[in-house]
């Protein structure tokens, strides 16, 4: 097997865990998230408080890019023992797919829906070369599929599985996008955009159960 | 020219028959001017029950009849009312069937009821739709669906031609079927493709009745003939299965939303196993056991097709046994064509840890190792080649690799004592953590399995299933050359101890779904081990001693005990053969190995971050988000 290489300077906890800083953890490329599970991680520990917040560039870009991480590790696996401190202009239902925040963070009331309601497998997407499939059940009792196939909207999806500009996307095609944010399939803000399903990597055990 | 080819009950609503698919394209690249049609009777038949039950009798109902209660024949039973055009069939005989409940016989009595409706109306369909020809397949339980439908038909339109085969007409099965059912004239015994094609040829005046391979059929006195068997086919004559209709109609089910959608796919024909050692309870290859690989191009091409048509990423391989040379050609290839595939498998149960990796890189997400069995003794009875600490270490690694098995144990086997069980018994609390077998059933002596062939194996005297006798109502010499599926002495264990052993395996069902772990990891500091098992003190400990290392990294394959004791003495001279066996003994008590038959095997899976148990009840978890 090729063991692929550990992110810099997480810090070793006990056992299984390693503790790393929010701004790091949100440097993390799904490569680096393999990394860590490659060598036998199976928790890591985000160090500060977190706030996902899309009210302007900044912001959006640090709760993308924490966002983006946390569907990687959600997708392998990995446990992120992490802490909310507030959560701004966004509807939180559509992050009930990602590994919860800890139950003493602020937010109290969404952290407890989010705990109880997360499971894998909730909100995931296949790779069928031409088309992609997107497995939507976030919402109690309404479990969507979606295909696409359209070659630009299977484009702008496979490109923001990583934080990306409105401008590069759109660029692309502006109705797929648009239909991407109506189908609470993209998350967008301050002229950022990310995909929120994560791509499946593992099935878990039963195969069939999600 | 007009072909319907029906699709009747049992067959699962998950996936597409395979064989009409296939029957579909031969047509298609024979003329494409013959209008070619696919009736999903199967499906019809779920709508057919939600609406008349008001939705008690739906999907998973259906399932239990068509796949948990096979070798109770309740399919066949199901549709005996129709098939002899009454309201009820003997209903009081196949309550007394051996292992039936009252709610299985209610389930079945409701629908049973309800057959001879469904019947006529599919006929009905059937006749306004003038086809010239109906074709059906039928394997296991679909015997009397298809012959009640058949007899439907030629009652309203005597012109319309009836052709049949699939696994039940194999052998001497199809002139049996052919005798005892006018209704069908045609039956195709044997594989279908070169026969099909030649019995188009027939149909277009091209070629005699005669010429037409594995056809059996009727003079003009009535009287059934069979033709010469066909050639086993090459995979290379096998066409892309076309499923149009499958996924149209499956779509346009009352259950659609809660169908899974899956692709079949063959890579090969027979068992390359059973070609040399026949596993003796096994007749699944009737008289096609010589192995056929698919050409690997042919193959990854046929599958890439077929997905991007259907935009479907659950595959199932119709194959027997995985051909070895796919580790070097297919699955290479699959698993740099990065796609996210869910398929399953059925392999032999030695594949090596980096085997069982390779498949499921490439999207392999479930196999049917043919596990059957944790005891040595057994598995020889069933010439599996394996043992059961081989079989252990297969189900450990798969547990370790994220890879669902899905096996059972077998049970009855002619020198099979109480005692054979001890050993897994005993050592149940262990494996907890490893993915467990969905329970244990007496074999049934299958037709073209050894124990049918030779009664020197122990089974001397046999009998068609009591349940051929209810459904059919044919003298039993009729049955005996018609059927799969026979009864015998019952040998082995009891049924009280097998219901002893089945709550057993229940157990360790449940604490395994509890989530039981036992994982091991390896640094500077030596082996640690985290133990949460359920039913064990929940502890970490390290592997301290050189000794305890060695023989835990060697056990992670299995070994005889003359084996273990070499190995440690060549590792560390001075140790002594009782120093081994007190280490032996210390691994057994901590729950770290399996034993059988003198060998072991270690049990801890590698601790990785990849394994995802999904556990809970989705719903409740749902509902009570909803009362918030």
């Amino acid at each position: 097997m090729n063991m692929v290489a550990m992110p810099e300077q997480p810090n070793r906890l006990e056992g299984d865990k390693v503790s790393v800083t929010v701004d790091k953890f949100s440097l993390w490329r799904d490569e680096e998230v393999a990394g860590v599970c490659e060598h036998g991680i199976k928790a890591v520990v985000v160090a500060e408080p977190v706030i996902l917040s899309l009210s302007d560039h900044a912001a959006a870009k640090r709760t993308l890019g924490f966002l983006c991480c946390l569907k990687s590790a959600t997708a392998r696996g990995l446990k992120v023992e992490w802490r909310l401190q507030f959560i701004k202009d966004i509807d939180h239902q559509v992050l009930f797919h990602l590994w919860p925040p800890n139950a003493n963070s602020d937010c109290a009331k969404i952290t407890n829906v989010w705990r109880q309601s997360y499971r894998f497998g909730k909100c995931y997407w296949r790779n069928g070369g031409r088309h992609i499939e997107i497995i939507d059940k976030r919402l109690p009792n309404d479990q969507m599929q979606h295909i696409i196939d359209e070659e630009d909207m299977v484009a702008i999806f496979k490109l923001g599985n990583t934080p990306r500009s409105t401008e590069v996307l759109a660029k692309i095609s502006g109705d797929a996008l648009v239909q991407l944010k109506d189908a609470n399939l993209m998350l967008s803000g301050s002229g950022l955009n990310l995909v929120l399903p994560y791509r499946i990597v593992n099935w878990p055990v039963p195969y069939r159960s999600i | 020219m007009r072909w319907l080819f029906v699709v009747m009950p049992w067959h699962s609503a998950h996936y597409p028959s395979l064989s009409v698919g296939i029957l579909k394209s031969i047509t298609e690249e024979y003329d494409e001017n013959i209008h070619t049609n696919v009736l999903y009777a199967n499906l019809r038949w779920i709508d057919f029950l939600r609406e008349k039950t008001d939705g008690r009798i739906d999907l998973k109902e259906y399932h239990v009849i068509g796949e948990d209660l096979i070798f109770k024949g309740t399919g066949e039973w199901v549709f005996s009312s129709a098939l002899h055009q009454k309201k009820t069939w003997k209903p009081e005989a196949y309550r007394q069937t051996p292992g039936l409940s009252d709610d299985h016989f209610q389930l079945a009595l409701e629908q049973h009821h309800l057959a001879p409706e469904f019947i006529r109306e599919m006929a009905e369909e059937i006749v306004a739709g003038q086809y010239d020809y109906v074709g059906f397949t039928s394997t296991f339980m679909q015997n009397a669906a298809c012959l009640a439908l058949a007899g439907q038909i030629k009652e309203l339109a005597p012109q319309i031609r009836i052709i049949m085969g699939g696994g039940n007409c194999d052998g001497s099965q199809g002139m049996a079927l052919h005798r005892n059912f006018h209704t069908v004239d045609y039956i195709v015994s044997g594989e279908g493709e070169a026969a099909f094609r030649a019995f188009l040829d027939y149909c277009h005046d091209q070629t005699e009745i005669e010429s037409v391979p594995g056809l059996i059929w009727r003079d003009e006195n009535g009287s059934s003939h069979r033709n010469h068997s066909p050639a086993l086919s090459q995979m290379c004559d096998v066409p892309t299965p076309n499923y149009d209709e499958y996924f149209e109609q499956a779509l346009a089910s009352q259950v659609a939303d809660r169908i899974e959608l899956n692709i079949v796919v063959e890579s090969a024909r027979g068992c390359w196993w059973g070609q040399k050692h026949h596993c003796t309870f096994c007749g699944l290859n009737g008289t096609g056991m010589t192995y056929r690989l698919k050409d690997s191009d042919t193959f990854i091409d046929e599958l890439e097709t077929l997905v991007s048509k259907y935009q479907t990423l659950d595959i199932i391989t119709a194959d027997n046994i995985i051909g070895m040379e796919y580790f070097k050609t297919v699955l290479p290839k699959l698993v740099e064509r990065d796609y996210d595939f869910r398929i399953h498998y059925e392999v032999k149960a030695n594949l090596r840890f980096d085997q069982l990796a390779m498949l499921r890189n490439a999207g392999v997400s479930h196999l049917q190792p043919g596990i059957e069995s944790l005891s040595t003794k057994i598995l020889k009875q069933m010439d599996k080649g394996t043992t059961g600490v081989q079989n252990v270490r297969v189900l450990r690694d798969m547990t370790e690799l994220g890879v669902t098995a899905t096996w059972n144990v077998l049970a009855g086997f002619p020198d099979e004592t109480k005692e054979d069980y001890e050993s897994l018994l005993r050592q149940l609390p262990s494996l907890v953590h490893i993915q467990p077998p969905t329970g244990i059933g007496r074999i049934a002596v299958e037709r073209f399995s050894p124990f049918f062939n030779k009664p020197e194996l122990g089974f001397e005297w046999k009998r068609p299933a009591r349940f051929y006798k209810i459904a059919f109502d044919l003298p039993e010499e009729e049955l005996v050359d018609m059927v799969y599926l026979f009864e015998s002495e019952q040998l082995g264990i009891t049924e009280d101890h097998m219901k002893y052993i089945q709550s057993e395996l229940e157990g360790w069902a449940e604490d395994y779904r509890g989530g039981s772990l036992l994982t091991f990891e390896t640094s500077t500091k030596g082996t640690l081990i985290r133990d949460k098992r359920l039913g064990w003190e929940p502890r970490a400990y390290h592997l301290i001693s050189a000794e305890e290392q060695h023989l835990f990294t060697a056990l992670r394959q299995p070994k005889s005990r003359k084996a273990v004791h070499s190995l440690m003495q060549k590792a560390f001279p001075e140790m002594k053969d009782k120093q081994v066996v007190k280490l032996i003994e210390k691994f057994r008590d901590l729950g770290l190995i399996f034993e059988e038959n003198d060998c072991f095997v270690g049990l801890p899976t590698a601790q990785t971050a990849i394994q995802i148990r999904v556990f809970g009840d989705e719903e409740q978890i749902m509902s009570q988000l909803a009362a918030e």
